[in-house]
């Protein structure tokens, strides 16, 4: 199909730019003929069919049209008349190619205005695909519109249209999907059946997690490059608005986990001892530090029943961090409590412990403890471990900083544990340091480790005084050392002294 | 902390993991996910090689315990997980027996601490090198 002047010129047009020239022919006529001869405009009726001069073209280089005149008209005015119809012709061309594009334009941003409006108000996954799936059959005068999960899961699935047309397009796309995923921006495919699709990727963080697919049925218009970019914008909006969703939905979560995290802190602090008890020939002190995460560290003290001169001892550890750990510290502590009360000794209590953990253990992690059961009378400890690190003991003399021996497994992985019982005197003047991994485990900034050396040199230096002393050392010297790095682990410290002998203690 | 996989050609189902570096809280649940990784691609019995982990921390014995259950094809409940983990009972089966599909290779002395004091060496084998492991599997 030519594009003739008949189509692009307007009658008035052409007469004012005849008429502009006809002074320049007084003798002869002027006309503007299509390629084929029809006359567009004359200055008065052309005697015969026109022939000869001079063409005029489109700014593309097509042939529109021919100046011709009668005789006399000399050539350099015809050639003239074709380079001002041709101008002419270019301001048009030029005009509705800008207004085309300014309308297009226009309407993919009202297009796009309106599906921030829609997909963006659309808060869940399967709202916004919805969403998209109704815009683009509108926007994109399709038949079918699918939108086709590149893995189960990542994006919901969805459709519109008649089922089975559904299907067709579904079973023709999916085989090449991955290819399709894999190319930038839009594909249009021709299926064997006659249909026209449009399949354009949703990226979802990154990944191409989807696509869009549109389809017309045979005998409608094909999908061309205009509809492309259309389903890329659309695709890119829904895109947008999953992205969204899914940050918002991991950003419920991270605060409920918070929540968490602050309850089980909260949890974790409640259950410790707030004031250590009142034994007469005992002190006691107690340090404890959280990490940023909630871990399972919890000590306590205990007077025993029926046993008035004996008191119980707890340090353990629960292995893992967060609120399961805080949690099972708190299933745990009343539950060492209550054992040890039944139970003749640490070793039948813990062995006890173990064997209700494992029945009702809530979760994967273990617990590592000590229990002491101290006459307060004797200075005896009696103790057992079940894989807690070894309690230090700062003797009031001259002896040096001793482990406390002996350790079995930990609790809550084997139904059946065999923990042994030790003994150990405590001398007046001599201190006994319970802690946890969250001592020997601070880093420094060199990511040098605490250790086991340098806490039984902080232990040390608080030979022969007293319990707060003796946690006060060994706290500062952590904190020393780590110089500021963060911790990675909770630390519990626990120190009991048994009082020296002075004259006015009740003998 | 690094991992090497290697698969024993002639043993069917057995993966050789080889642990590089600290295994602590910051990365004992990267070990898990790597663990139940290997799981699905037909991984049925593990040598772990510590050879060159130098530390092992509390948080880490979760993640061997964790291993040995995703062998026996239990999906250990997340440990930092919240009320829902603490909800789910009764998910460990270990009998006390030696785990029939975890073998330890050479700990060092940190890591060997660890696992005698907290009992773990009684359930999950350790052998000399790699091959003594293997073919007690």
């Amino acid at each position: 199909m030519s594009v003739t002047l008949a189509r692009l010129l307007d009658r008035g047009r052409a007469n004012a730019l005849l008429e502009a020239f006809a002074p320049l022919a007084p003798r002869g006529w002027l006309a503007l003929v299509d390629p084929d001869g029809t006359p567009v405009a004359a200055t008065r009726e052309p005697p015969a069919p026109p022939a000869g001069g001079v063409d005029v073209h489109l700014p593309d280089g097509v042939l529109t049209g021919r100046v011709v005149g009668g005789e006399g008209v000399p050539p350099a005015v015809l050639a003239a008349l074709a380079r001002a119809v041709e101008a002419v012709l270019a301001e048009i061309h030029d005009r509705r190619m800008v207004s085309l594009e300014a309308l297009e334009r226009y309407r993919e941003l009202a297009l796009l205005y309106r599906l921030a409006g829609t997909i963006g108000s659309a808060v869940d996954p399967a709202g916004i695909v919805d969403e998209l799936l109704a815009e683009a059959v509108r926007a994109l005068r399709s038949e079918v519109a699918l939108v086709v999960p590149a893995e189960e899961g990542s994006v919901p699935r969805a459709g519109t249209g008649p089922t089975d047309a559904q299907e067709r397009v579904r079973a023709s796309v999916s085989a090449r999907l991955g290819a399709i995923l894999a190319g930038s921006g839009g594909t249009t495919v021709e299926t064997p059946d006659g249909w026209s699709l449009l399949v354009t990727p949703i990226s979802v963080g990154e990944r191409p997690s989807a696509a869009l697919v549109l389809g017309r049925p045979p005998g409608s218009p094909r999908f061309a490059s205009p509809d492309q970019r259309l389903g890329v914008a659309l695709a890119e909006h829904a895109s947008v608005a999953l992205e969204r969703s899914r940050l918002q939905a991991h950003d419920a979560e991270r605060r409920r986990l918070e929540q968490e995290v602050s309850l089980g802190r909260r949890i974790q602090r409640s259950l410790l001892p707030q004031r250590p008890p009142d034994i007469a020939g005992w002190s006691f002190a107690t340090h404890y530090e959280a990490a940023t995460q909630v871990g399972g560290d919890f000590y306590d003290f205990f007077r025993l029943r029926d046993r008035p001169t004996s008191f119980g001892l707890v340090i353990a550890d629960v292995t893992g961090k967060g609120i399961g750990a805080a949690l099972l510290m708190a299933f745990a502590r009343p539950l060492f409590r209550a054992i040890a009360d039944q139970y003749p000794g640490p070793a039948a209590a813990l062995t006890q412990a173990n064997r209700v953990l494992v029945l009702e253990r809530p979760t994967p992690l273990f617990i590592t403890a000590f229990m002491g059961i101290v006459d307060s009378a004797t200075g005896l400890l009696r103790y057992a471990s079940a894989g807690h690190e070894p309690p230090l003991v700062v003797p009031a003399g001259r002896g040096r900083v001793r482990r406390l021996p002996g350790s079995g497994p930990l609790l809550g992985a084997f139904p059946v544990v065999s923990l042994a019982e030790h003994v150990v005197q405590l001398h007046p003047g001599d201190l006994l340091l319970l802690h946890t991994d969250g001592a020997i485990d601070a880093r420094d900034p060199l990511r040098r480790r605490f250790g086991d050396v340098r806490l039984a040199r902080a232990a040390g230096s608080a030979r022969g005084r007293d319990a707060a002393e003796l946690v006060a050392s060994v706290a500062g010297a952590v904190a020393r050392f780590a110089a500021g790095e963060p911790a990675a682990d909770d630390l519990a410290l626990v120190a009991v002294r048994r009082d020296p002998v002075t004259d006015d203690t009740p003998v | 902390m690094r991992t090497t996989v290697e698969n024993v050609a002639d043993a069917d189902g057995v993966t050789v993991l080889a642990l590089e570096g600290e295994l602590d809280a910051s990365n004992y649940q990267d070990l898990i996910a790597q663990v139940r990784d290997l799981v699905v691609r037909g991984t049925r019995r593990l040598v772990l090689d510590l050879r060159d982990l130098s530390y092992m921390a509390s948080s880490g014995l979760v993640a061997l315990h964790s291993a040995a259950l995703l062998l026996r094809g239990i999906e250990p409940p997340d440990p930092e997980a919240g009320w829902g983990a603490f909800h789910s009972l009764g998910l460990d089966v270990s009998s006390g027996a030696p785990d029939p599909n975890v073998r330890l290779v050479a700990p060092q002395p940190a890591v060997d601490r660890v696992l005698d004091r907290t009992g773990l060496k009684g359930f999950f084998p350790v052998h000399p090198d790699r091959a003594a492991a293997i073919a007690s599997l």
